[in-house]
């Protein structure tokens, strides 16, 4: 009879190595598992031929022995190999040696050279596995220790060079150094009753599943479903019914005699309940083993790129993110940190923990975001600390992250730009984070990047399609829709609308382009924004209106407002580096709630009213509208019926203007007259509508408008002007303006009549503006006007042939004149398509030059 | 985590990479820290007292305003706060004072605050130097735990005097003699047990001043070829049982061969660090005799630690995170010596030329207190780039103090206004004199003082310049410690006087024109000198 440790010890051995050679086989093969499953099996062959042996199965005992031995030898170059793999060495040759050195001490035991006969003696009841070592034992001894020494100096360098953690070998160590010990305690002192070898084996088998659960030392991805645990669990219980058989059978008899007819019954049920149980244990434990959870992640992360996917508002982004670090970050808790909008740091935009918002804020270009865009990867705070980019931190930074206390940095990126950085807070019982727990969160945050990409785009064009493109207010649509929810906020207090209305915008523009208009619109919007500093919203609100709507605010205050922006205003345009300062006014509206107005559309009509009024009663004014309602709206007809009249006045006005210049100076009337003829004439000629064209007549007509406020005395003086009286004469352009932008409906004409001392070439007055800078209009005054200077008689000289004017007009093609304009001013002098005036010889007042 | 346990528990790279990453940091990069941090340091210095002393009420906001606005600093603009210790008037609190000799000062020393961070740099900085004086290639180092180190470093309030409690928690090492054992030794018996100590059991670095480490070495050779010399049995029982066999071995050797006992016959250091102005005279006679080449570092009580060189020991780099650092060319240098007025120019690390000489100026980061301060040492830049070691930025050799200052071996520096000084004291007939650095024919540097005698005494023969020599050496060990010490401590006499007939220095001066700086005047206007002194005919003076 063989005593329990005898069998015992191989059979739990042969179980635990059995156990993990089927995991292992039936998880995906690489190379590194391939040679763990030969260590395995050099396990399984060692136990197993120790227990068969010791069961005496068939074939035999010797059979089982040579068996066991081939484990026994094979094991060291086993290791070995799993070492060689596992570490990535390079080079075949000590492989291969030690190879043949194994391959050759397994021949040579077989051939008895170190082991004498093996054989089960039972003394007493007690059995014991007896064999006789030789003195050539110490061979394979000695050769095992080279091999494991030759594997630990493997694994030195792999911690040194390639930073494999020494944790991930240390129960690989210990599994090894137990079982050489072992072997050599069944050398030294022989016979053992517990079988020490296959003990140490056993135990060898509980740190490979401590590697391999705990610390990961493989990958072990499942490959089928649960076939491999039913048919370990029917051969795990066979085995131990075979082994135990006796006993239990004897138990049995002596216990149960009464039911013997119940055996087999019992025994089957016995069978089943024990393969029911150990499947269940193993699957267990294979479970563990495998990548535990990993099918799991996925699926979080699937569900987590559904749930961030849904919507496009960044808020609900990160609290989406939010719930699934709460449901699967491994740290106590996280920090999400957001890029603000104006890019200049991160600040936290929520916590996993309602009750742990820090106040933290990481400047943007700092040596951590450098380090988290060039490296793209998460990094454990204690590694960072050992980078290079630490040493430029401030203090003031070390500190803030230290305080954090955050133990692991995860960056979010998104087109090479960090947008938010995740800090993991301390793991539960400190442990480090794993590097599959790592990268698990780093998945989850490209899953977040593209969300907050989307939401930010969407964000953007939202914004953009409620924004005025060229100020980057917000334009009149969403002004009038964020109004009313002004106006319901403050129902109960007060609000104030504010309309600002540039005044002669049309004409800025005329004179120094829509480019500078553009930017003086833009500059205003900046100028409006700075002033109402988030006391309320400011839209671009027409092509040259702006509004405010000011809540909980009186009128008052929105007059002040639009006074400083006024000031604001005007020291812009002074500062803008011309010769001369622009000249730009804007008139403003302002209807107050409840005083004035009863409703959100009553505030915008009344603040337009009283826009129009402002404008009317001399421009570069504010008013704020004061009437009720229905005044307003008759005061709104009457002003614009007067408008009306005032345009169709517009044809007298202009004969008023002439007639009080005629009055002054008669040579100063005729010579407008024909400036007015010869330059529509021309503008005709060159194709400009009739409206253009009309235009310039009426500028022709009022060119020279300024001359009433020249003194009589240079305007008549007889003989040439001097220096002072000339610069005097200049005035009269300046003059025309100050005349003419009075009269609102013919503010057009200035442009024109502004231009018509401008020189082809740059040097003429009063801007110096040339070529086709100078308005087209300008251009034919210019000609028309050179043209008539010369062919009337002045004081000091008769008058030019006209021949002899169009030939100077020639010369001074591309110097003074526009070419084209002036070739084909004097083609219709020459073809008769303009008529000269009669020339006239009586002595004239002074011609500005 | 400690150094030790980051050795433990790290691949060696990594740990290489925190304490030695940064000289593989690009130009830019270095750049990118320095001007980092010297805006941290503005943002600290505008917020307090000495700062605004400086800055103005309106801190300058990048780092070329700072430069233009911001004049550059000697001592003297920070003694009445530094000396008296005015802590509410700087940048940061310091948790330590430091102090050194004040040559040419008002004071006999100057004092410098250390704040927590400029600790925790100098500490990682005195780190990357252990690690890197022991590799013998990037990467490759060899710093044993329990290492035994010898250092001859001086002691506080001096900075080097922080190595030991700085590095000390770091790593378990065994200081020779214990940090205990030294508290209770003067710092020349501290040296010398500290080498009794590693005799008996060995030692694995060595710290120390590069003349004593020098003096050291040499004493030990000379003493190791004489008769009584010999190893004692009290001596043989004490050591261990590695260092007994070496010296044995050694002892037949020398003993064979008739040559002396050299230190690398006894030890095998894994690392050998010098600090001291004239380091790099010695280092190739200190890699003969210790078969280690030494690792320069440089620094300073006010710029803390400033450099190491690396693996191949051959130039100092500048932390990028200690210090700001500005540098003077040459040419500037001497203009705003000669006429104190003058503003310099100064330049940037990624602005120096190779094979220049600068005077380096230095804003002290981490809430230190200097700004643009005008240290007075001056560096050549060796080169600008390494392709060797890899190195992206420049490489530096001490050259010596700035040409008012004699400095004598990394002990004493001597100005014009001591010397002056310990003539008065010694009341002699003194009518002229001028001094200059001079070295012998074993690059040992000494102090030559050419004196001139008042008019009308007789000829001075050789009697009379050994007793001036005398008087004047007696004057000033008991004038300047540091001197003194020079002389404790290393056994050197480095006062030499030469004797002037009288009225020569003026009459050269008459005759051509040329005036003899007091301190360290040019080569050629000495050698002139010497010849026209020699001639004898200089016109004598009217009444």
């Amino acid at each position: 009879m063989m005593d329990s440790g005898f069998i015992a010890v191989p059979l739990i051995s042969f179980l635990c190595n059995a156990f993990l050679f089927v995991t292992v086989a039936s998880a995906k093969r690489s190379k590194t598992n391939g040679a763990f499953l030969l260590l395995l099996g050099s396990f399984s062959l060692w136990t197993g031929g120790s227990l068969f042996m010791r069961l005496a199965l068939y074939p035999g005992m010797q059979f089982w022995y040579d068996i066991s031995a081939l484990g026994v030898f094979a094991t060291p170059f086993c290791i070995y190999n799993f070492l060689y793999y596992f570490t990535n060495r390079k080079g075949t040759f000590a492989r291969t040696v030690w190879l043949v050195v194994w391959a050759a001490i397994i021949v040579l035991n077989q051939m008895g050279v170190f082991i004498r006969n093996p054989q089960v003696i039972t003394v007493n009841g007690v059995s014991n596995f007896m064999f006789s070592l030789t003195w050539y034992a110490a061979i394979p001894i000695l050769a095992a220790l080279l091999t494991l020494l030759c594997s630990a100096r493997m694994i030195y360098r792999s911690i040194r060079r390639d930073g494999i953690p020494a944790s991930a070998f240390r129960p690989l160590l210990i599994g090894c150094a137990v079982m050489f010990a072992g072997i050599l305690v069944q050398s030294v002192f022989g016979i053992d009753g517990l079988s020490s070898d296959t003990l140490f084996c056993g135990i060898n088998a509980v740190c490979l599943y401590y590697a391999l659960y705990k610390k990961r030392l493989l990958t072990l991805m499942p490959l089928t479903s649960n076939g491999p645990v039913y048919f370990m669990a029917v051969t795990f219980t066979m085995l131990i019914m075979l082994s135990f058989f006796p006993k239990i059978d004897a138990f049995y008899s002596k216990n149960f005699s009464d039911y013997e007819s119940g055996k087999t019954f019992v025994y089957a049920l016995l069978f089943s309940l024990t393969t029911l149980v150990a499947a269940t244990l193993l699957h267990h434990l294979m479970k563990k083993l495998f990548i535990e959870g990993r099918e799991a992640q996925e699926q979080e992360l699937r569900q987590f790129s559904y749930d961030v996917g849904k919507s496009l508002d960044t808020g609900e982004v990160v609290e989406t993110y939010l719930q699934f670090l709460r449901a699967n970050a491994t740290a106590e808790y996280a920090y999400i940190c957001m890029r603000d909008a104006a890019g200049e740091c991160y600040g936290v935009a929520g916590c996993t923990r309602d009750v742990q918002a820090k106040e933290f804020s990481m400047a943007s270009g700092g040596p951590l975001e450098q380090w988290l865009v060039r490296n793209g990867h998460a990094v454990r705070y204690a590694e960072f600390c050992r980078t290079r980019e630490y040493k430029a931190m401030w203090e003031s930074e070390k500190d803030a992250l230290r305080a954090l206390s955050a133990e692991l940095i995860l960056p979010v990126i998104s087109d090479g730009r960090l947008i938010a950085v995740t800090f993991f807070i301390a793991k539960a019982k400190n442990k480090p984070f794993s590097f599959r727990e790592i990268g698990f969160m780093e998945s989850a945050a490209a899953i977040l990047a593209i969300a907050l990409k989307n939401a930010a785009l969407y964000a953007e064009m939202q914004n953009e399609a409620r924004r005025d493109a060229l100020t980057g207010l917000f334009n009149r649509s969403y002004f009038l829709r964020h109004i009313r929810q002004d106006f319901e906020a403050s129902r109960h207090d007060k609000l104030s609308l504010l309309i600002i209305s540039f005044d002669d915008f049309r004409l800025y523009n005329e004179l120094y382009t829509s480019y500078e208009g553009d930017a003086v619109l833009r500059a205003f919007g900046r100028i409006l924004e700075k002033t109402v500093n988030g006391r309320g919203m400011v839209a671009r609100y027409g092509g040259k209106e702006f509004a405010v709507s000011l809540p909980f605010s009186d009128p008052r205050t929105a007059e002040a407002v639009a006074e400083e922006c006024r000031a604001l205003m005007n020291r812009y345009l002074a500062s803008s580096g011309e010769k001369t300062k622009k000249f730009l006014t804007f008139s403003a509206g302002i209807c107050g709630y409840p005083t004035a107005a009863a409703n959100v559309d009553e505030l915008v009509s009344f603040a337009s009213i009283a826009v129009y009024s402002a404008k009317k009663n001399g421009k570069n004014r504010t008013v704020i509208y004061a009437g009720d309602a229905a005044n307003a709206a008759v005061q709104k007809d009457a002003e614009a019926a007067k408008l009306r009249e005032e345009r169709d006045n517009c044809t007298q006005t202009i004969l008023a203007l002439t007639a009080a210049i005629d009055a002054k100076d008669h040579y100063t009337f005729d010579h407008s007259n024909n400036v007015s003829k010869y330059a529509s004439q021309l503008a005709a000629a060159i194709g400009l509508d009739q409206e253009h064209v009309e235009m310039i007549r009426q500028a022709g007509l009022l060119h020279d408008i300024g001359k009433i406020g020249i003194p009589e005395a240079i305007l008549t003086k007889q003989g040439r002007l001097t220096e002072e009286e000339h610069k005097v004469m200049q005035q009269h352009v300046e003059g025309s303006i100050a005349m003419i932008r009075y009269l609102p409906s013919l503010d057009y004409v200035i442009p024109a009549a502004i231009g018509h001392h401008e020189r082809w070439d740059g040097k003429g007055y009063p801007r110096g503006i040339a070529g086709e800078e100078i308005p087209v209009g300008a251009r034919c005054l210019c000609i028309a006007d050179a043209f008539d200077a010369m062919t009337t008689a002045r004081s000091y000289r008769l008058p030019m042939p006209v021949e002899a004017a169009l030939d100077e007009i020639e010369r001074c093609l591309g110097t003074q004149f526009d070419p084209v304009l002036g070739r084909k001013f004097i083609e219709l002098v020459r073809t008769g398509g303009i008529a000269v005036a009669r020339r006239r010889t009586d002595a004239c007042p002074k011609q500005s030059q | 985590m400690t150094f030790e346990e980051k050795l433990r528990t790290l691949p060696a790279a990594e740990v290489w990479e925190e304490y030695c990453g940064f000289l593989e940091m690009t130009m830019e990069e270095y750049m990118g820290v320095q001007r980092r941090l010297l805006e941290e340091q503005i943002a600290l210095l505008s917020g307090c007292g000495l700062g605004r002393r400086f800055l103005g009420e309106t801190p300058p906001k990048t780092v070329e305003e700072f430069r233009a606005r911001v004049p550059l600093t000697k001592y003297e603009d920070y003694a009445d706060i530094l000396l008296l210790k005015r802590e509410e008037m700087l940048p940061a609190a310091p948790v330590i004072w430091l102090e050194t000799t004040w040559e040419g000062g008002d004071r006999p020393f100057k004092a410098a605050p250390y704040t927590k961070a400029m600790l925790d740099t100098y500490r990682t900085n005195i780190l990357a130097a252990m690690l890197l004086s022991t590799a013998r290639e990037k990467g490759k180092f060899r710093v044993r735990q329990n290492a035994r180190v010898l250092y001859s470093l001086a002691p506080l309030p001096y900075a080097t005097g922080l190595f030991p409690g700085l590095v000390a928690p770091e790593i378990g090492i065994r200081f020779l003699p214990s940090l205990k054992e030294a508290q209770k030794l003067s710092f020349s018996a501290r040296c010398k047990e500290g080498f009794r100590q590693s005799l008996m059991g060995g030692m694995d670095q060595f710290y120390g001043m590069t003349s004593i480490i020098y003096s050291m070495s040499k004493s030990f050779a000379a003493s190791s070829g004489k008769e009584g010399a010999k190893v004692s049995l009290r001596d043989i029982l004490r050591m261990s049982p590695a260092m007994l066999y070496r010296v044995l071995k050694a002892k037949y050797q020398s003993r064979r061969d008739g040559t002396p006992v050299y230190p690398r016959d006894i030890f095998r250091l894994d690392g050998l660090v010098c600090v001291g102005t004239d380091t790099a005279l010695y280092k190739d006679e200190l890699e003969e005799l210790w078969g280690c080449r030494p690792l320069e570092v440089a620094g300073g009580t006010e710029p803390c630690l400033l450099g190491t060189e690396t693996w191949s020991k051959n130039g100092l780099v500048f932390y990028p995170d200690n210090c700001f650092y500005e540098f003077i060319p040459e040419s500037e240098m001497n203009r705003s010596l000669r006429d104190p007025a003058y503003a310099p120019n100064t330049y940037l690390m990624d602005e120096l030329v190779a094979g220049e000489k600068y005077e380096l100026v230095i804003t002290v980061l981490r809430g230190g207190a200097f700004v643009r301060y005008r240290v007075g040492d001056v560096y050549r830049c060796l080169r600008l780039k390494n392709r060797q070691d890899g190195l992206d930025f420049p490489q530096f050799e001490y050259v010596d103090r700035v040409p008012n200052v004699i400095d004598i071996d990394g002990f004493t520096r001597i100005t014009e206004r001591e010397i002056n000084k310990v003539i008065e004291l010694a009341r002699l007939p003194v009518s002229d004199w001028f001094a200059l650095k001079e070295y012998d024919a074993e690059n040992h540097s000494f102090l030559h003082l050419y004196v001139e005698l008042q008019a009308g005494r007789e000829r001075p023969s050789a009697a009379d310049a050994a007793v001036i020599k005398e008087h004047l050496g007696i004057y000033l060990r008991y004038y300047d410690s540091d001197y003194n010490d020079l002389k404790r401590l290393i056994g050197l006499d480095p006062l030499r006087v030469t004797i002037l007939k009288s009225g020569a220095i003026a009459g050269f001066a008459r005759t051509t024109g040329r005036h003899i700086a007091r301190i360290n005047p040019r080569r050629q206007d000495v050698v002139d000198f010497l010849h026209f002194h020699e001639a004898g005919n200089w016109p004598e003076v009217l009444p």
